[in-house]
């Protein structure tokens, strides 16, 4: 049985069986690259989106020149294509990393092309928190930090669980740019080898890998939303 | 003790510079124990009134006393101490959708250096109070719209205030669950002496449960008293209406004098409607006029409701006799504190003329109309 298999990958996927060490290994950086990045543009777009919300005009405490500055800030940086992005924050990169290239280089512009990507969609979903509640909490006496913590966020946990998926599987089509300055990863995989050598085996199967990265995102986002919708 | 004192809230309009004058020089005075009513249409500023109270809404001048203590020089720290003594339920009851039955109720009492067997007692106690225990661990969602307010008004008991304000807490629930909620907040009033504020537009609720009242118009308070006063005696036009809208009386009285078939006045016979409040409702009115007076009293309609505990009753009386008999019987009702009202021919003339013009005449025809 496992020979057959081996077989059968041997004619079928030449290029992927001859260096099998390479699609993990792409994996292995693509996985890393989402899961870092997510991570730290998750904490920095929680505290931009829900801060957002707070210093809005009908928000808890308003604040209209801080709104202005940061949603200026959000439509800003969210205009700027991935790809630019890259080259632009290269000096911020070399700051922070020491370095331009590598696959924790490109985590700089992935976590800068994340964030106001996300803080937005944290916006959204944390505007979605019924008014009434919040002004239940302030005639119960809760400060703002309170607010946040125990109504906020925790009120509008569906929500952020459900952006949070979309920006995680956002996040793994922009890893796939990371090629350029040799962050490495499923696309890198696909079009050093796949595409420029023709060896389209290696796209596919890169595709398929990104393909199961995505549904299982979305898999455990619906889950964690179903546990804690009520 | 809730003192407001030349209270104003303006907002800024929809056009640039425009003002919206919410509510205007309010002076409000709230005893302890109280349970007051400020009842108004829609867009009267009631609600933001109300919200004045524990500062919700800041009013633009003026100012509000609670329990002594002006909440308008405080600073953040201190309004966040002086709210949780100033509960509050809501229209839409606002519960946390995402905790469950105990743990909203715990809400207010956590950070508050409790420890959680103390938490634990008193949600419990709470949520028995309000015959709730047994869905403890119930999310808002899997439960009727009386039973969430039940939870809002144990949340809100949470941190034993003097006050509970109530912004149209039993609009959004049908007419029995409405009973039942009102009968709790008398319940909590009688037992703890809980002051209540209520806003609302329905006069049914005032009657249930208030003590005094205020009828709000355009961001004025236009009339108020207490509630038996207002509803026996209501000065406004308004204040009429709203009387109308949650008693039968005055609909009852129109029918019963444009049905020609009822009234059968004879020559010098007088058509009156005797209003009487507390004790004198148990008297043998009727009797007495025919015994002492001479003269003969024909009930054409008779009506007794209980407003804020005081019985009020409405009649009325076709009364035939010699004319000095029929003087002097009525002075007799105006001394022992009923109130008497002459139909003049005039008046009863009107009031038919009104009632044919109107599209669906009160009464009978009405239903038939449906």
């Amino acid at each position: 049985m496992i020979d057959w298999l081996t077989n059968a990958a041997h004619v079928l996927l030449p290029n992927v069986s001859s260096r099998p060490g390479d699609l993990w290994d792409a994996t292995v950086e693509t996985c890393y690259m989402t899961a870092v990045s997510a991570l730290i543009a998750g904490v920095l777009g929680i505290i931009l989106g829900t801060l957002l919300v707070v210093v809005d005009r009908r928000g808890i405490l308003p604040h209209p020149v801080l709104y202005w500055v940061l949603d200026k800030l959000v439509n800003l940086f969210r205009s700027i294509p991935f790809v630019i992005l890259i080259a632009l924050v290269g000096p911020l990169t070399r700051i922070l990393t020491g370095t331009t290239i590598g696959t924790t280089a490109a985590l700089v512009p992935l976590v800068i092309g994340t964030v106001p990507f996300y803080a937005r969609q944290i916006q959204n979903a944390v505007l979605e928190v019924d008014p009434g509640v919040i002004e239940a909490a302030q005639a119960m006496g809760s400060g703002p930090m309170e607010i946040i913590f125990r109504v906020y966020l925790r009120e509008a946990r569906p929500g952020i669980i459900r952006v949070s998926a979309l920006t995680i599987i956002s996040l793994i089509g922009l890893t796939t740019m990371a090629g350029i300055v040799g962050g490495g990863g499923l696309g890198d995989l696909a079009i050093s080898r796949g595409y420029n050598r023709f060896q389209t085996d290696v796209t596919i199967v890169c595709t398929l890998v990104i393909l199961v990265l995505v549904y299982v995102s979305q898999a455990i986002a619906d889950f964690l939303v179903k546990r804690v919708t009520h | 003790m809730i003192e407001l004192t030349g209270v104003n809230v303006t907002f800024p309009g929809h056009s640039p510079g425009e003002r919206i004058h919410a509510v205007r020089d309010v002076d409000l005075t709230v005893n302890d124990g109280d349970v007051y009513g400020i009842v108004g249409y829609s867009g009267a500023g009631k609600s933001t009134l109300v919200r004045t109270i524990n500062l919700l809404q800041r009013p633009t001048s003026g100012s509000v006393r609670v329990d002594g203590q002006e909440m308008t020089m405080l600073t953040p720290t201190q309004l966040r101490t002086a709210r949780k003594r100033i509960g509050m339920i809501f229209q839409h009851f606002n519960l946390l959708g995402s905790r469950t039955l105990f743990d909203n109720v715990a809400y207010p009492l956590r950070g508050n250096g409790r420890t959680k067997s103390e938490i634990h007692a008193r949600v419990m106690d709470l949520l028995d109070l309000v015959g709730m225990a047994d869905r403890v661990g119930a999310y808002p969602s899997q439960l009727s719209g009386g039973q969430r307010q039940r939870v809002a008004i144990a949340r809100a008991l949470a941190n034993d205030p003097t006050v509970l304000l109530c912004d149209e807490a039993t609009s959004a629930l049908d007419p029995k669950t409405t009973s039942g909620i009102l009968d709790l907040l008398g319940r909590l009033n009688a037992r703890t002496g809980l002051t209540i504020v209520l806003i609302t537009h329905e006069m049914g609720v005032i009657k249930q449960i208030c003590s005094d009242v205020a009828v709000m118009e355009d961001g004025r308070i236009i009339e108020r008293g207490s509630a038996v006063d207002v509803f026996t005696n209501p000065q406004q036009p308004l204040t009429r209406d709203f009387i109308d809208t949650a008693n039968h009386v005055d609909a009852g009285i129109t029918t019963v004098i444009t049905h020609p078939d009822l009234i059968r006045l004879g020559n010098g016979d007088r058509l009156v409607s005797l209003q009487f409040a507390g004790g004198s409702t148990g008297d043998p009115m009727v009797a007495t006029l025919a015994r002492d007076y001479n003269v003969n009293a024909n009930i054409l309609f008779a009506n007794v409701e209980v407003i804020a505990g005081t019985p009020v009753g409405n009649l009325l009386l076709s009364l035939s006799g010699a004319q000095p008999d029929l003087d002097a019987a009525e002075a007799w009702l105006a001394r022992s504190g009923v109130r008497v009202h002459n139909y003049s021919e005039a008046e009863i003339e009107s009031i038919r003329r009104r009632a044919t013009d109107e599209p669906g005449t009160p009464g009978d025809d009405q239903e038939e109309q449906r």
